[in-house]
């Protein structure tokens, strides 16, 4: 067991985190919270400077940590134009990994991910939204969807909808599918979300779906298998989640130890003491548990527990971290970029699996690997 | 709890509902408009701590903490700048019988007022205001309330003076909660004679908000909890109401068993003699106790909870804000543990 990176993965970690500290500037890190903008020229730097690498996913994984230690919302923005690629590289045709793929990984286009409803969100084998299959093989869409990161600026989003209803009520999850739907396309629209506590600077949008309808040639892999494909997806970006949050996590720390070398009177009491040493603990202690269910995922081998057990950890870090650090460095801290982590921090909790989803795939898969069905 | 404080419960649990509720985005997003502040004031809110002679309420303790509660469950940035009129401004102004008269005003909604003590705070680099000469100059940070017409602050001399003139606020700071205040550093250069000195006992007006403040974050915890409740028996997820999950119910019930004792125990000391360890012992675990419901409230909002639209956030950002205004969490620890133990403890 060895629990050092790559030496170029850690060279990789001080690039992004010189690259962060220089663009991420308190000037635009406030400027696209306070006005809710898309970062589009950063995410054009992040890209050229060849901060986002798709393609090593140690790499993808410090990054997206060190970005978000120094700003959630200009962070997630720099890598999330990429959101649903997992399912194309998977499960998408050699056509349509050339058509939408390519050019959201060569940094061109903008993609989303599209499965919450305004009436379903972690439940998601309860979606309304359908597609029905038309005699000349193409299919039309209806439905809403909610939430919908990159909303208002993809080019095209992965859509979940159902296929044919439900064959009873405990398999709920069957008969649902997934396609590439483009944003240009008749019937399509979005409706850009204002007024969300954090991650401001990253877009989200409620979209709707009249009549929209989609080429036999954009439905994703098998039709019915949609469901499988979305839990699939999560197992894979529940880690960059966790990331998100344990790079939170870590910006609240450095908040405290940035007082703490200022300010003797504040670091000689024991209670800071004891307050910096539970909180560098519990941020390692996410670190670990996330690089552990990363390092089986990136060999091909990822594991349900573990990815679940890090996210869920790694995100209730986060608030914990943002809060305490706020509670101890008081005003200090909330006229600085620490009270924006705060706000970011606590859609770690909500998003790409809640806490308490996470809790139920912890125990159904550790008790089916206790040899419980 | 008797008739009358019963009747004045209900009396602005209703004016939060019809005259809060509605407008709390407006709020958030502009500020606290005019025209409420003058409800505020037709109601007696403003002048809650005032005496009759000067138009006020002068409300006793129970009542000023049911004000605040029943406002803050609404909208706590409307608690807060009550709380601020009333606990600090006007608090102060009584002292000194030459400005008494501006008491009228204050509570008429016509001017309001802010008291400067976030460099009681732990504040690194609250700026400072000099008395040189003739002048009152300087920069104060992270004033909060800071578009009012009167300002209460600290000079280098160790003295507060009151000054309605020769200030102007600076850009705001970041705005972590109770929004509908202005939040930012102010510029000082007032002529001394247009400076009255104030003769406050510092630590005896702090020791007067413990109570206050516990009844703001009792009002949070209230607000934000009824609405995750009223959530859970709407929203379902699996085929079952949100309510109907052991992990939800039991978190929504344990924090209403927590609240409802809290309350008790505020009203309790609140109509007692007055007792500093029990005021700050409530201040302490309600402020805490506020953080954490609201956070499981917005939890239970699931992604809605994160959009201002549903009028949940708000009241996390706000607890936590409130945690740091409400004092100094560290110097308060020691204070209580000092008063436990009744002799120097805490302090390594
Ligand atoms: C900023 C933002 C960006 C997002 N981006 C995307 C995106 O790009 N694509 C996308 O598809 N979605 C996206 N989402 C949606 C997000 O994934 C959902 O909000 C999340 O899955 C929760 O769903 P919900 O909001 O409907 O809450 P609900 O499912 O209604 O849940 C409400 C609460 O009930 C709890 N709960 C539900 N079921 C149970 C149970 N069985 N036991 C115990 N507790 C339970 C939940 O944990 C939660 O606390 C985004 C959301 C936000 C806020």
């Amino acid at each position: 067991m060895d629990f050092t990176l790559p030496e170029e993965i850690e060279e990789k970690r001080k690039k992004v985190r010189e690259f962060a500290l220089k663009e991420f500037t308190e000037e635009r890190k406030r400027y696209f919270d306070e006005n809710e903008k898309y970062p589009f020229e950063i995410r054009k730097l992040a890209y050229e400077l060849g901060i986002i690498n798709f393609s090593n996913p140690w790499d993808l994984l410090v990054s997206i940590e060190e970005l978000c230690r120094v700003d959630p919302g200009l962070g997630i923005s720099s890598f999330v134009y990429a959101f649903g690629s997992e399912i194309l590289m998977l499960f998408g045709s050699d056509e349509q990994k050339k058509k939408y793929l390519e050019p959201v990984q060569r940094g061109e286009k903008i993609m989303g991910f599209a499965v919450t409803e305004p009436v379903a969100g972690s439940d998601v084998a309860g979606i309304a939204s359908k597609m029905e299959k038309q005699p000349d093989g193409s299919y039309i869409l209806n439905g809403s969807k909610m939430f919908i990161t990159n909303g208002s600026i993809a080019d095209y989003v992965l859509v979940l909808a159902r296929t044919a209803p439900p064959p009873s009520e405990e398999k709920r999850h069957h008969n649902m599918s997934m396609a590439i739907v483009e944003m240009k396309w008749p019937g399509v629209s979005a409706n850009k979300l204002k007024g969300k506590m954090g991650v401001r600077a990253t877009d989200t949008a409620e979209l709707v779906f009249e009549n929209v309808r989609i080429p036999p040639e954009n439905i994703i892999g098998e039709i019915g298998k949609g469901f499988y494909y979305v839990m699939t997806f999560f197992n894979i970006t529940r880690i960059y989640v966790a990331a998100m949050s344990i790079g939170i996590a870590q910006g609240a720390l450095d908040m405290i130890v940035e007082k703490a070398k200022k300010d003797k009177k504040f670091s000689s009491q024991e209670s800071i003491q004891f307050t910096i040493a539970e909180m560098a603990t519990r941020v390692d202690a996410a670190r670990l548990l996330t690089y552990r269910a990363a390092s089986l995922l990136f060999q091909f081998n990822p594991d349900p527990v573990f990815t679940s057990m890090a996210k869920y950890f790694a995100a209730e870090t986060a608030t914990y971290a943002a809060e305490t650090a706020l509670k101890v460095t008081g005003l200090d801290g909330a006229i600085t970029s620490l009270e924006r982590l705060f706000r970011d921090s606590k859609i770690m909790e909500i998003w790409e699996g809640s806490s308490e989803i996470e809790k139920l795939v912890i125990y159904r898969m550790f008790m089916k690997k206790m040899g419980v069905e | 709890m008797d008739e009358e404080h019963r009747v004045l419960e209900s009396v602005v649990g209703e004016f939060a509902s019809k005259e809060l509720e509605p407008i709390n985005k407006q709020i958030e997003l502009e500020g606290i408009p005019k025209e409420l502040k003058k409800r505020l004031s037709s109601q007696g809110f403003l002048g809650a701590l005032a005496p009759y002679d000067l138009g006020g309420a002068s409300l006793d303790r129970l009542g000023y903490s049911i004000l605040l509660k029943q406002l803050a469950s609404a909208s706590p940035s409307v608690a807060f700048y009550v709380f601020l009129e009333n606990s600090f401004v006007i608090k102060s102004i009584l002292l000194k019988n030459e400005v008494r008269e501006k008491i009228g005003l204050i509570s008429g909604g016509e001017i309001s007022g802010t008291f400067y003590y976030s460099h009681l705070l732990n504040f690194l680099e609250p700026g400072e205001i000099k008395k040189i000469d003739s002048k009152l100059t300087g920069k104060l940070n992270a004033v909060i309330n800071s578009e009012a017409n009167l300002f209460i602050v600290p000079a280098d001399d160790g003295k507060f003076y009151l000054v309605e003139s020769g200030f102007h606020p600076l850009d705001e700071h970041e705005k972590l909660g109770f929004r509908g205040l202005r939040f930012s550093p102010v510029k000082f250069d007032t002529s001394i004679k247009d400076a009255i000195e104030i003769p406050l006992n510092v630590d005896e007006l702090i020791d007067d908000t413990h109570l206050p403040i516990s009844a703001i974050a009792i009002g949070i915890a209230q607000g934000a909890l009824n609405k995750a409740i009223e959530y859970a028996k709407e929203r379902s997820a699996f085929l079952h109401k949100l309510k109907d999950f052991q992990p939800l119910a039991f978190g929504m019930a344990q924090a209403y068993s927590q609240l409802d004792i809290l309350n008790e125990y505020l009203i309790n000391i609140a109509q007692g003699e007055r007792d500093i360890k029990k005021e700050l012992m409530l201040k302490i675990i309600s402020i805490d106790f506020a953080r954490d419901v609201s956070k499981l409230a917005l939890q239970v909002h699931g992604g809605y909870g994160y959009l201002m639209d549903f009028g949940i956030e708000k009241y996390y950002r706000d607890a936590m804000f409130l945690s740091i205004l409400g004092g100094n969490h560290l110097d308060e620890k020691m204070k209580l543990s000092t008063l436990i133990f009744q002799e120097k403890a805490g302090w390594i």
